[in-house]
């Protein structure tokens, strides 16, 4: 906390501006940056020079959000995090510097920068896809997601603007224990799926190259349409 | 129509001189060798009539003509009135006279009338009036005609606005007889009551009608007149019959019926009714009796009959329904949903009786024969039928995936297998080209060749095929219908059992020069791996002897194949044992286990279960069914304790020193033959895998070739390609597990499209 106090200080001064010596500008903030930046990470770092689940915590709770809230995935997404649940020192401190952030509180100002470039459709595309292998790096050699993980890392990412579809999804999932988890295949093309398909699900063409999990979830939805339907009559 | 009026054998009673006159000859006999010279000369002067001649004349004719109007005799001579007439026609009278003659006819004709204007007259009556007044008058101007012949020759004739004297009396009754709307409506009408009452079952007088309808016919109002309202009433009656019996009675007697009614239309035609008067009638009576009842007589009838092979009757309604526009469309539409509701029930078993499911194939052939028979007796081998009836066979086998193809192939086998008595060559010839037709129609062919396979083998290798003529005449059949592919591998069984013979022998040979192990003779045959079902291989313990004798086999054919690898396998091997029993020696000729526990006895008179099963090494299940058939079956030659038809891990076997048998070589290998339920689903699993791995190949291949390709066009490429029936969705379930495994993936952007990942 101390250490925090003596570099505050130093994040209040402003940059000095010299317009025809920008690249210097920029080394000088970049060079204090570096040394700040560095020091955060040894705040959280554990033996082995990394961050890990613990530290992430850590880092968490002084960024005043839960390690499962959205923008800590956006951040390990801009970390390039290659391991959930773990950020190398490389990791953070070249991600700090891609954010332009060298503390909490700055790394705080940028989250909604970061949250308005990932609405932007074509970027949220590539974190979408990006989050699932992500996710399978919990377990080593795993090729596909358990159906109750990918409902979680679903949840996460779509926090910002669930698609109405969503609950109606995680139904049929629950409701199907012989579905033997979620391949990437069908997680990238669940995104389109929201996109395209209209929330009565009728101009849906299971002729087209949609997953088959997706043909099953949709011949499923119009098997209790009808259900309904007919006990309304 | 229009009659010639110098018809004269047409309606009159009498036959008629056909007017030819004869004059004298002028020429004169001459004697022979003599000229004679005639010399005509003119009259002095022009000869002239008497003053009243032709008044006086005409009233001579005049009476004449009245004589024959009243029926009386006439004074003069024929030959004079026929002169008088040509007299004045040559003095230029003519006009005068036919004009007189005209007069003197329709006042007679006009008299006539009044007999029919009367009240209350019989029908029948009333035209037998009618009729005699007709004949009467044909026949009246028939003799007035021939006395004024000459008139009629030469005034008519020169004359184009006059007409001849027949005409000229036709006209006259149409105009005072027939055209008076009473007379003409009560003929009308009588002949239709005589027609009414004759189609309602009576006698009538045919000759009547016929002689009346002609009358019409001449005075050419038949059309207008009479057929009009004759083929009105036809509708009415034949309209309100043909649904009041549609729902009397069934179908047959309908169709009898209507059968009976156009037979009888048919003889009105010949016998009363005029030619023209067919083509309207009869396509009248087809409509209101078959056309408007069509449906009906499709749905409550085909059914039935078809069910019951009633011949005649549907022959009868093949012959009747063609008559009418689509008739026999809609009869053969019928027919395939017949066929389709029939065959479905055969083919699918939806409360798994498996008693059922034996009879099938036998079912499917007597459906086919049946359903030949039918075709080519009662529809005449009408091509749309028989189409109907390969669309109809085709869909409902198919309706119920691999089981037929299963079936047939069971069914194969057993009339190939040694001990089927029942047909000869020839009959096994024609049962096997039926069954080929079944094959035909199936979608799923693999599943068959699966089982076949698997079937052949079994004959092959314990030795119970029948014969090989039959066993190569149905693989030529199979050849000719799928193509070498799918028999080579079937072929390749066939080799090496000939090949194994070959070897066999040399290896026999090499034997007399070896010493053979214990006192056993061993036979091997090589299969071919990938000719052949894939056997499991099963480690049993052996008797030191059989391995001795493997290894000898072993080293011996390594020597002239150096480069194979032989793997024994144990489930396919039998045995036959020479067994000593109280009765007496016999021979059993067993399967490999069998014998593996059978030799336990000779070491030991008790043995359990668990016993067995250490000893021999043989798989717990296998051992069950092994020992039950050698304890609980037809030969019992090992008792078991305790007594039971199933074998539990806990039961003791002892030898069975009292077994009795009336042959001496007894069979108890049949376990061998049979077919497990678990092989059984192991072989359908076996060809879905196959499939799917058909399917993987097709995709890759497809991509490989194309690079880049959208999923609409692969997956009907897809379908071009493979040979059995997919859906499409079992396709995309393919596609994504091959894109899983990274061999293609989707494009980023457009996600239809797939690409090849080298």
């Amino acid at each position: 906390m101390s250490t925090s106090r003596i570099f505050s200080q130093y994040s209040k001064l402003p940059p000095i501006r010299k317009p025809h010596n920008n690249n210097d500008t920029k080394r000088l903030s970049l060079e204090c940056s570096e040394g700040q930046v560095t020091a955060l990470f040894d705040l959280y770092k554990n033996d082995e020079d990394c961050i890990d689940e613990e530290g992430i915590v850590k880092f968490c709770n002084d960024l005043g959000v839960k390690p499962d809230d959205f923008i800590v995935l956006v951040l390990a997404w801009k970390f390039n995090a290659e391991l959930m649940g773990r950020f190398t020192r490389t990791e953070f401190v070249s991600g700090c510097k891609a954010i332009q952030a060298h503390s909490i509180k700055w790394i705080q100002s940028k989250f909604p920068l970061l949250l308005a470039e990932v609405q932007n459709r074509q970027t949220f595309k590539e974190f979408y896809r990006w989050s699932y292998k992500f996710c399978l790096t919990v377990e080593p050699g795993q090729r596909t997601l358990s159906t109750e993980v990918a409902i979680q890392m679903w949840t996460i990412v779509f926090s910002q603007r669930e698609p109405p579809i969503l609950p109606r999804w995680f139904r049929f999932l629950e409701r199907h224990e012989s579905i033997r988890g979620i391949p990437k295949d069908t997680w990238d093309m669940f995104l389109p799926f929201t996109e395209q398909v209209r929330l009565d699900l009728t101009n849906y063409d299971e002729s087209e190259a949609w997953p088959s999990l997706l043909d099953d979830f949709v011949e499923y939805e119009s098997d209790l349409h009808n259900q309904n339907v007919q006990m309304q009559e | 129509m229009n009659d010639s009026p110098k018809r004269a054998n047409f309606s009159a009673l009498t036959s008629q001189s056909n007017g030819l006159n004869r004059h004298a000859s002028p020429l004169v006999n001459s004697k022979p060798g003599t000229t004679r010279k005639l010399i005509i000369k003119n009259f002095k002067e022009k000869p002239k009539l008497p003053d009243n001649y032709q008044h006086e004349t005409w009233l001579k004719l005049k009476e004449a003509v009245e004589a024959i109007h009243t029926s009386h005799s006439i004074k003069a001579s024929l030959e004079e009135l026929y002169q008088a007439v040509e007299n004045l026609c040559s003095h230029k009278v003519s006009t005068a006279l036919y004009d007189e003659l005209k007069l003197v006819c329709e006042c007679h004709v006009r008299s006539n009338i009044h007999q029919f204007l009367g009240d209350c007259v019989d029908s029948e009556q009333f035209l037998k009036h009618m009729n005699v007044c007709w004949q009467d008058h044909c026949r009246q101007m028939i003799m007035i005609r021939s006395i004024f012949l000459f008139l009629d020759r030469t005034y008519v004739l020169q004359n184009s606005a006059v007409a001849s004297i027949w005409d000229m009396g036709l006209e006259l009754f149409r105009l005072h007889i027939i055209s008076n709307n009473t007379v003409q409506t009560r003929t009308i009408d009588g002949l239709l009551m005589l027609i009414e009452r004759e189609r309602n079952g009576e006698a009538i007088d045919r000759q009547l009608l016929k002689n009346l309808l002609r009358m019409l016919s001449d005075l050419q109002i038949y059309q207008s007149s009479f057929e009009k309202k004759f083929l009105e009433k036809t509708d009415c009656l034949y309209a309100a019959e043909g649904q009041r019996l549609m729902q009397e009675r069934d179908v047959p007697e309908y169709l009898s019926h209507v059968d009976k009614r156009l037979h009888e239309e048919n003889e009105r035609l010949l016998h009363y009714l005029d030619q023209t008067t067919r083509k309207p009638l009869i396509s009248r009576v087809e409509y209101q009796l078959l056309a408007q009842h069509l449906s009906s007589i499709l749905q409550k009838g085909v059914e039935q009959l078809l069910e019951m092979n009633k011949i005649s009757i549907l022959t009868l309604m093949y012959q009747l329904l063609g008559r009418v526009k689509d008739g026999l469309k809609e009869m053969c539409f019928t027919f395939a949903i017949y066929l389709k509701k029939k065959g479905k029930l055969i083919v699918t078993n939806p409360e798994g009786d498996i008693e059922k499911d034996k009879d099938m194939v036998q079912q499917l052939l007597d459906f086919k024969d049946q359903t030949e028979n039918i075709i080519n007796t009662c529809f005449a081998k009408n091509e749309k039928f028989v189409n109907a009836t390969k669309e109809s066979f085709e869909y409902f086998i198919n309706q119920r995936q691999n089981k037929p193809a299963e079936l047939i192939a069971k069914y194969v086998d057993s009339k190939l297998r040694a001990g089927n008595k029942e047909a000869t060559e020839e009959e096994l010839e024609r049962l096997l080209d039926k069954i080929m037709v079944l094959f035909r129609f199936i979608h799923g062919k693999d599943v068959f060749e699966a089982f076949y396979k698997k079937d052949l083998a079994k004959r092959l290798l314990v030795g119970k095929s029948a014969s090989v003529d039959a066993e190569k005449s149905m693989l030529s059949k199979l050849k000719q219908e799928c193509g070498g592919g799918f028999t080579s591998k079937l072929e390749g069984m066939f080799k090496d059992m000939e090949l194994s013979k070959d070897i066999m022998l040399a290896f026999k040979q090499h034997m007399t020069s070896v010493q053979a192990p214990g006192n056993i003779e061993m036979t091997v045959n090589i299969l071919t791996m990938g000719h052949w079902p894939t056997y499991i291989p099963m480690d049993v313990h052996i008797p030191v002897e059989m391995v001795k004798f493997q290894e000898i086999f072993k080293k011996f054919y390594l020597g002239k194949h150096s480069g194979r690898k032989l793997q024994w396998q144990s489930t396919l091997g039998h045995c036959v044992l020479k067994a000593s029993f109280a009765e007496g020696k016999k021979e059993l000729q067993v399967s490999l286990f069998q014998t593996l526990c059978l030799l336990m006895f000779n070491d030991g008179s008790d043995f359990s279960f668990e016993e067995i099963k250490q000893a021999t090494a043989i798989e717990e299940s296998e051992l069950r069914r092994t020992l039950q058939s050698l304890a609980c079956g037809k030969a019992r030659v090992l008792a078991k304790m305790p007594k039971g038809k199933d074998v539990d891990t806990r039961d003791i076997f002892r030898f069975n020193d009292d077994f009795k048998h009336k042959l001496c070589r007894i069979k108890i290998n049949q376990i061998q033959m049979k077919e497990t339920p678990e092989e059984n689903t192991s072989t359908t699993e076996r060809v879905f895998h196959d499939r799917q791995y058909q399917v993987d190949a097709a995709i890759v291949r497809i991509m490989k070739t194309r690079k880049t390709l959208s999923h609409t066009l692969l997956i009907s490429e897809l379908y071009n390609q493979l040979k059995f029936p997919v859906k499409p969705s079992d396709l995309k379930k393919r596609i994504e597990s091959l894109i899983d495994r990274d061999y293609m993936e989707r494009d980023k952007d457009v996600a239809n499209q797939y690409h090849y990942v080298a």
